[in-house]
């Protein structure tokens, strides 16, 4: 699959692939999203319907993690190095998350009906395996993504099918903080 | 007896969408706010022949943090006007003191229950008179949330304490609260505060509309209380901002 840049060049970011038509239970063990270095790592995830995050802070200064999107708000309040909140996420959708301290972190959580999903690999491939039989859509997301990439593939058993997808990036949207306001200059000072 | 008069003032406040009443909301881990409250308790006490009826305004003001995701600490320092009829009114530093709100099960929105508990107990010391009161407060709170109507019920305990004389008085009450229009949410609710010794000077109940409005990082809630027992009115305001 291939992302092309706001400036027409191609890129190398982060995508995730997933197909939608059908609900499997959630996994057990917890996704993790850090917070280091004033950045979400990894800034994209996709977990199924059910399964939880642990937010740990690798910082040595206080983040905060919330969330204003109607998939799922909620606000973890401000932690400090070593700790951790953990989130459930009970209904599938959109979930861009913040923080209220620093601005430039974000990060986008896609919660999903199934397991079939993957991350792109560098060299713009991606396998998703475990599909049953059938005819399901395909879906392509990234960060910044302008729309996703969406195609019909039909899936028969003990073989292999091929989709091709396509992104478009867009800048950075702004963000209000947990307020619903625009972050202050100061909203970039260091809490210990 | 002023003193007696003055004690019952409510020192209660924390994020509500209620007037008198105390809500279940507490701040997440870290968050900070400065709330406040004015109320009033117009015209209070008894019937007698000569009338001596209490007119009481108190302004509560207090930094409150959240502890963690359920337990929020508060500050709070009171202040009182005071006038007895018959005598000269009176301003005071009334007290200083602690408060801490615990609500038993998480304050996520998502996978909180309908029915919310907790629990709210407050120190405070009287700065004026002797100097030798202790004022305290337990309320158990209760708060049930189905769609757009928010209830919640209130019963405590509050007593002034001295080394030689205590007074106790019940605080409770219960209310609602529908959202109507984003933010803005009315309502009703019933408070009385009924002594539980002989000294019954000080009861009082009142029943009247609610109002509450979030806005950002503020909020504000309001009743109007009207009095139905030993008391004309009962406004009260609350107003808080977090930062």
């Amino acid at each position: 699959m291939t992302i092309i840049e706001p400036d027409g060049k191609p890129s190398n970011a982060d995508a995730i692939i997933y197909v939608v038509g059908y609900k499997e239970p959630p996994g057990t063990a917890p996704t993790e999203v850090a917070q280091k270095d004033r950045k979400f790592v990894p800034d994209l995830v996709a977990i199924t319907v059910g399964e939880h995050i642990q937010f740990p802070n690798g910082d040595s200064f206080l983040h905060n993690v919330f969330s204003q999107s109607t998939t799922r708000k909620f606000d973890l309040g401000s932690f400090k190095r070593g700790d951790r909140k953990d989130k459930d996420f009970p209904d599938p959708g959109v979930v861009d998350v913040y923080c209220n301290i620093h601005p430039e972190m974000a990060a986008t959580i896609l919660v999903l009906p199934n397991r079939a999903h993957t991350h792109r690999k560098p060299d713009g491939t991606y396998a998703i395996e475990g599909v049953p039989p059938g005819k399901w859509q395909v879906f392509a997301y990234t960060r910044r993504a302008t729309l996703p990439a969406m195609a019909w593939v039909t899936v028969t058993a003990g073989q292999d099918a091929t989709v091709d997808l396509a992104l478009k990036r867009g800048g950075e949207p702004d963000h209000l903080n947990k307020y619903g306001e625009k972050y202050k200059d100061y909203a970039t000072t260091t809490y210990h | 007896m002023v003193l007696v008069m003055a004690v019952p003032a409510t020192a209660s406040a924390g994020r509500t969408f209620y007037g008198w009443l105390q809500d279940t909301q507490v701040m997440p881990e870290r968050g900070a706010e400065i709330q406040t409250f004015v109320s009033e308790e117009n015209y209070q006490g008894p019937d007698t022949t000569p009338p001596s009826k209490d007119h009481n305004t108190t302004w509560w003001l207090a930094p409150a943090i959240g502890i963690n995701d359920q337990l929020e600490l508060s500050l709070p320092v009171q202040f009182d006007w005071d006038r007895v009829d018959g005598s000269p009114p009176h301003s005071d530093f009334l007290s200083y003191g602690a408060q801490l709100k615990y609500r038993f099960v998480t304050a996520d929105p998502v996978d909180a229950p309908d029915f919310v508990p907790a629990i709210r107990a407050t120190v405070d010391r009287l700065v004026i008179g002797k100097r030798d009161v202790v004022l305290s407060e337990v309320d158990l709170i209760g708060s049930y949330q189905s769609g757009i109507v928010h209830a919640v019920i209130n019963a405590g305990v509050a007593g002034d304490i001295t080394p030689s004389d205590q007074h106790f008085e019940a605080r409770t009450g219960a209310g609602v609260s529908i959202e109507t229009i984003d933010d803005l949410r009315l309502g009703a609710e019933v408070f009385a505060e009924i002594s539980l010794d002989s000294d019954t000077t000080g009861n009082w109940v009142a029943i009247g509309p609610n109002i509450s409005w979030s806005h950002g990082r503020s909020w504000l809630s309001a009743s109007y209380g009207i009095g139905i027992y030993q008391i004309r009115d009962a406004p009260k305001f609350n107003w808080g901002i977090a930062f």
